[in-house]
């Protein structure tokens, strides 16, 4: 995910300061991950090099990080570029999972064995997601959501290949 | 560890043919929620009416709170289910002249309690599973979604021990099965029920603590830290 | 619409029909069934008019002309009969008088004396052990057996017998100068003919109703079909057209197999009792034009009834999906429709009796007030259903379950309700009708008595053998004669001439001496004063002009009145001891009776006993029998047999209108299997189940007695009043009626639970 054109997105609503910008970040998309200062600082900087953004003011007997940022006109034009690209979808097709599945087929071990622990540990990821998901308000749910639709996802292609091994197995073995 | 509330060894059944069970084993603990899983045709129904002693095994024991439900005769067995258990199905499980209120007043009155504490007992738990507003309706005439609430309200009603899904959300799309999923699971964890929760459905599963898996009569849990 | 796409539609109703599988097959064969037995049965009332009137041409084939024709000598005659078992033995005595004596067409010659032509069953009888008994009576022998033509029915017991001319001309026979006449058009009572009116609408009007509930049978899963093609696109005409094609079938399969039950049933009515008669198998035609109504009717009537079935699942395709609430019934077309028929009872359209306008009025009135029966009962099983609240779970699900379709249990119960009705209708008018007919056991029913007729001349003889007859308690010997006032036109007594034995046993006086004189008073006649003067008469012509005084006696003066006993009897309204008459005063050929007191528990056997011990006699002594043990006589006979048909008939519509209940309770489980099934699954007793598929098929029933019960008596208030006989209620059999009912709908629900038990197996929780 870009943190720059997220940054420039978040100052569209006004000029800020650098902790501001970090306190918004991470309470929107954080998601237990929050930013590092470094991280912010970085990136900052080489916005303010490229001209996207500029200081538009210091406070008064604050330190180094007391320093405002505001968008500019270039910056804008960069987060409506942003927008309009779309996101390159995912084709997950180097599956570790399913040369597991392989190799444990080819090397006579059970395979089956290999897709319940990952149902398993999908399983468990999904419930600790929908755990947070019924404390969570919109926004975490939401991104719950994203994240257990992958996991169902998964494991959908994992039922299906479990219902399917034995002919895998003819295949592989073959 | 606590002593499971409802236990299966060894089940066998088999339907002329073919074997539904052949030899699985689970058990389940009180106040959780476990989901069975498992490839279509697998003998999860069958588990699931074996362990709620509406079938009996051809071997292995099914134990409920000490007693050997699989050696039960019919008639405690039958009392059992109604006051012990709730059930919940796929579709179709309430009766279609009742209305909604009185589908879920129908396991209190067949207790023997009034219909005026009945219903009123009903009314609160349509409220608790937000279809307050369908009391007066019939089945026929409320949607999908509204109706499996009511049937989880029925089954919630007499406070169960153990409730019995069997696909539950089978019929529903996913926002709506997510809505009762997390109402019936509530509604379960407030009570201290057990869930024993059929599904196909991952996002389903996930609402449970534990899954069990049925491949081709057998069971596997799989345990890791 | 195009012919081919009409062609389509039916051949798709059709194949609907027979090809989807065990159930529509189920189905399919009920209507069918269903619907035969009807036809049968409308076949069997169309040919009644041609039994009828074959039977009124063989009746009237062997009456007797006695106008004295030029040349031709005469056949004496004497109709004569005896009982034999309860049952009537018609034997005609006759002598040919010379060469050229008439017989009658079908007899192939008069017998000669000592011989006989009997009918085939009299034949048969007389052969066998049981007519040991009857031989004394007619030991003629069997010259021949009479043809088709001269027995009315074949059961009958009839004997044409030849006797010496002597014999016959002692007795004062009857010169035949030829036999047979055309059948008179014979002028009904207004009361029969409203009776019979009635009657055949009694009958034939749940056959009716049961074809139309024939052809609705497993109507619901019918619907569901016809919706879900509804749904898919079909027009509503389509559907119409399809259902048509439906019921058509059934109808068509229903005719046939009817037609076939009636062919094969036929070949059989000679030989098996029906109401306790036979009929001719040639007699048994359906008349064309009746026969051509009902090919057309049966049809035309399941048609329209799937279609007026059909109104509703028509115009809402999801009626399946949803079943929401049926539109309320309504009451006042209902009312309307038999406020008609009673109107049309009471007032007649105030047409004069057995006119034509008064028979339509008649039969009208009573056929809306039946049709009443089966229309009122959806509403009522709908209000009292949605009236009703509280009571077990059982109950709340059965009442729950008619609120939302009363209707498919009403119209299987109006069936069976209506068939109560027109039972209990009948039964009452028949009671009142026959109220005089007193069966034995009956408190009101006279002492057993046997009476012999016979001659004065052979008076004594008589006497002493039915004196020494097993059974025989006493013999009084009754002389009857009549007194006229002296001088006067015609005022005149009966008398008899008795001992003092008889009078204590028959007129129950007990202090008789010989020369008593009684006088009767009753309500109908005023005895003569004590000391007029009377006369006996002999009318040689017909006119007064030609009397001769025979012989005269004044009643005396110690002359004692008294009250008629009730049942006495005698038949007179002076009882004189021999000693207050000298004996030349009687005319010498007048006929005696002798009087045999016999026990209350005679057996048929020493009944027989008694009417072979003057057998010897011939013509000469006549036995008649009045309530004597188990044997009834025709009256009540035919009565009984009335009576057993009706059962019978009531308890077969019964046990049909049975069938359609069991099917609308197979059918109710099959629909809700599931549901079923998951309610046992989770606890659910079956008990609390299969009670309340009774309460939902004991509720309609109730309802349904409940009305038959008042439209039956109230019917049959409506015909007494017509033929103005008091109503006399048989409250015993009605009870026993209704409690058929009542019964059969516990048989009913007994019967399902084996389905019951069945649909809540696990193996209905699997989704289908
Ligand atoms: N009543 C029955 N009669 C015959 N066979 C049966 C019966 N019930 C189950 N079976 C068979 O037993 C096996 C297991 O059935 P079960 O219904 O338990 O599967 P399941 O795991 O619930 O499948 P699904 O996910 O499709 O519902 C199947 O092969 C099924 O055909
Ligand atoms: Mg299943």
């Amino acid at each position: 995910m870009s943190i720059g054109h997220t940054l420039l997105g978040l100052l569209e609503g006004g000029p800020r300061h650098g902790y501001d910008l970090k306190r918004a970040y991470d309470e929107h998309f954080g998601h237990g991950r929050p930013l590092h200062y470094g991280q912010v600082y970085a990136t900052l900087s080489r916005l303010l090099k490229n001209g996207l953004i500029e200081e538009s003011g210091v406070e008064q007997g604050g330190g180094p990080d007391r320093k405002r940022y505001a968008v500019t006109a270039e910056g804008v034009t960069d987060v409506d570029t942003w927008l309009g690209t779309p996101e390159k979808p995912e084709l997950y097709m180097q599956s570790t999972l399913y040369t597991k599945v392989v190799i444990a087929l080819m090397s006579e071990r059970d395979a089956q064995d290999v897709l319940d622990t990952q149902r398993h540990a999908h399983l468990r990821a999904m419930r600790e997601l929908t755990a947070r998901k019924r404390g969570g308000d919109l926004a975490d749910q939401l991104i719950c959501d994203h994240a257990l639709f992958h996991l169902e996802a998964d494991l959908r292609w994992l039922e299906l290949t479990a219902a399917r091994i034995d002919e895998l197995r003819n295949q592989v073995t073959s | 560890m606590t002593q499971p509330l409802l236990a299966a060894t060894g089940v066998v059944k088999s339907f002329g043919p073919t074997k539904a069970l052949d030899g699985a084993n689970m058990s389940v603990r009180a106040g959780e929620v476990v989901a069975v899983m498992g490839p279509s045709g697998s003998g999860k129904s069958t588990m699931l009416h074996c362990l709620a002693g509406i079938i009996q095994p051809d071997a292995g024991t099914v134990m409920y709170d000490g007693k050997e439900l699989s050696a039960m005769p019919d008639q405690p067995r039958s009392t059992l289910r109604r006051t012990e258990f709730g059930f919940v199905f796929q579709f179709g499980q309430l009766v279609p002249e009742l209305s909604c209120i009185e589908n879920v007043a129908l396991p209190m009155r067949l207790g023997g309690m009034k219909r005026r504490d009945a219903e009123a007992k009903a009314r609160t738990w349509l409220d608790r599973l937000e279809v307050g507003e369908v009391a007066a309706k019939r089945p026929g005439e409320v949607s999908g979604g509204q109706g499996q609430r009511v049937a989880v309200a029925r089954a919630l009603v007499t406070g169960p021990r153990v409730i019995f899904a069997d696909e539950p959300t089978g019929a529903l799309d996913s926002l709506n099965g997510e809505h009762v999923m997390r109402l019936l699971t509530e509604a379960a964890k407030d009570t201290g029920a057990a869930v024993i929760l059929v599904t196909h459905e991952p996002r389903v599963a996930a609402y449970s603590d534990r899954e069990v898996i049925v491949r081709d009569g057998h069971t596997r849990q799989v345990e890791f830290a | 619409m195009n012919v081919r796409g009409w062609m389509s539609d039916l051949v798709l109703g059709v194949r609907l029909a027979v090809g989807g599988g065990r159930t529509s097959w189920a189905r399919l064969a009920l209507s069918a069934v269903g619907i035969a037995i009807a036809t049968a049965v409308l076949l069997v009332a169309a040919s009644a008019g041609t039994m009828h009137q074959e039977r009124e041409v063989r009746q009237y084939a062997d009456f007797v002309q006695d106008a004295p024709v030029e040349g031709v000598d005469p056949t004496l005659t004497d109709r004569n009969y005896t009982e034999f078992r309860g049952d009537h033995v018609a034997l005609t005595y006759v002598a040919a008088t010379g060469p050229s004596s008439p017989k009658p067409a079908g007899l192939p010659e008069l017998p000669a004396a000592g011989e006989m032509y009997a009918s085939p069953a009299l034949a048969e009888l007389l052969a066998s052990p049981e007519g040991e008994l009857l031989l004394p009576r007619v030991p003629e022998k069997v010259a021949g057996t009479l043809p088709q033509g001269m027995v009315e029915l074949p059961g009958d017991l009839v004997a044409w017998i030849g006797v010496d001319e002597k014999t016959l001309a002692d007795i004062d026979a009857v010169p035949a100068y030829g036999f047979g006449s055309d059948p008179e058009a014979a002028s009904l009572d207004p009361g029969l003919l409203a009776l019979l009116l009635v009657g055949a609408v009694v009958l034939l009007l749940p056959v009716f109703i049961f074809v139309t509930s024939a052809s609705r049978i497993a109507g619901a899963e019918r619907d569901r079909r016809l919706s879900a093609l509804r749904l898919v696109g079909s027009g509503s005409r389509q559907v119409r057209r399809i259902a048509a094609a439906e019921s058509l079938a059934g109808a068509f399969v229903g005719l046939v197999l009817g037609a076939v039950v009636f062919v094969v049933a036929r070949q059989f009515t000679d030989r098996i009792d029906l109401f306790g008669e036979r009929a001719y198998v040639s007699d048994v035609v359906p008349d064309p034009v009746l026969t051509a109504l009902i090919v057309l009717l049966i049809p035309a009537l399941s048609v329209l009834t799937a279609l007026f079935a059909l109104r509703r699942t028509i115009i809402e395709p999801l009626g399946v999906v949803r079943q929401s609430k049926p539109v309320r019934r309504r009451l006042w077309w209902r009312l309307a429709l038999i406020m008609l028929g009673v109107v049309l009872l009471t007032t007649q359209l105030g047409a004069a009796d057995n006119s034509d306008t008064w028979a339509w009025a008649v039969s009208g009135g009573a056929a809306l007030l039946l049709i009443g029966v089966p229309v009122l009962l959806p509403w009522l099983v709908e209000r009292v259903a949605g009236q009703v609240s509280g009571g077990p779970t059982s109950w709340l699900l059965a009442v729950r379950r008619l609120q939302l379709d009363s209707g498919t249990s009403a119209r299987v119960v109006g069936g069976v309700a209506v068939v109560l009705a027109g039972a209990i209708t009948l039964q009452t008018v028949l009671m009142s009708v026959e109220g005089v007919v007193g069966l034995p056991g009956g408190e009101d029913a006279p002492p057993g008595a046997v009476e012999v007729s016979t001659s004065q001349e052979l008076a004594s003889a008589v006497s002493a053998e039915v004196a020494a007859a097993d059974g025989v308690d006493a013999v009084h010997t009754l002389r009857y004669t009549s007194f006229y006032e002296a001088s006067t036109t015609d005022n005149a007594w009966g008398a008899v001439v008795v001992d003092c034995a008889a009078v204590r046993d028959l007129v129950r006086v007990r202090d008789c001496t010989d020369g008593d004189v009684y006088l009767m008073r009753d309500e109908y006649q005023m005895p003569p004063e004590p000391g007029t003067a009377l006369e006996q008469r002999d009318y040689q012509g017909t006119s007064n002009a030609d009397l001769v005084v025979t012989g005269t006696w004044s009643v005396p003066a110690d002359a004692k009145y008294f009250d008629r006993p009730d049942n006495s009897s005698v038949y007179a309204t002076i009882v004189v001891t021999p000693g207050a008459i000298a004996a030349a005063a009687l005319p010498q050929d007048e006929s005696a009776t002798v009087y045999a007191m016999v026990s209350h528990d005679l057996t048929s056997d020493q009944l027989e006993g008694i009417r072979n011990s003057v057998a010897a006699h011939r013509v000469g002594a006549h036995v008649y029998s009045f309530n004597t043990g188990p044997d009834l006589d025709d009256n009540q006979q035919t009565y009984v047999a009335i009576r057993t048909g009706l059962y019978a008939g009531s308890i077969f519509t019964l046990l049909l209108a049975g069938i359609s209940l069991l099917v609308l309770a197979l059918e109710h489980i099959r629909e809700r299997r599931r549901t079923l099934a998951m309610l046992t699954a989770s606890g659910v007793p079956r008990g609390v189940l299969g009670r309340s598929l009774l309460w939902q098929v004991a509720l309609p029933i109730v309802l349904g007695v409940v009305v038959a019960l008042l439209t039956g008596i109230g019917l049959a208030a409506l015909v007494m009043r017509l033929t103005e006989d008091p109503m006399v209620v048989d409250w015993a059999g009605v009870a026993l009626l209704c409690a058929g009912a009542i019964a059969l709908s516990l048989l009913v629900s007994a019967m399902t639970m084996p389905f019951l038990r069945n649909a809540t197996r696990l193996s209905a929780l699997r989704t289908e």
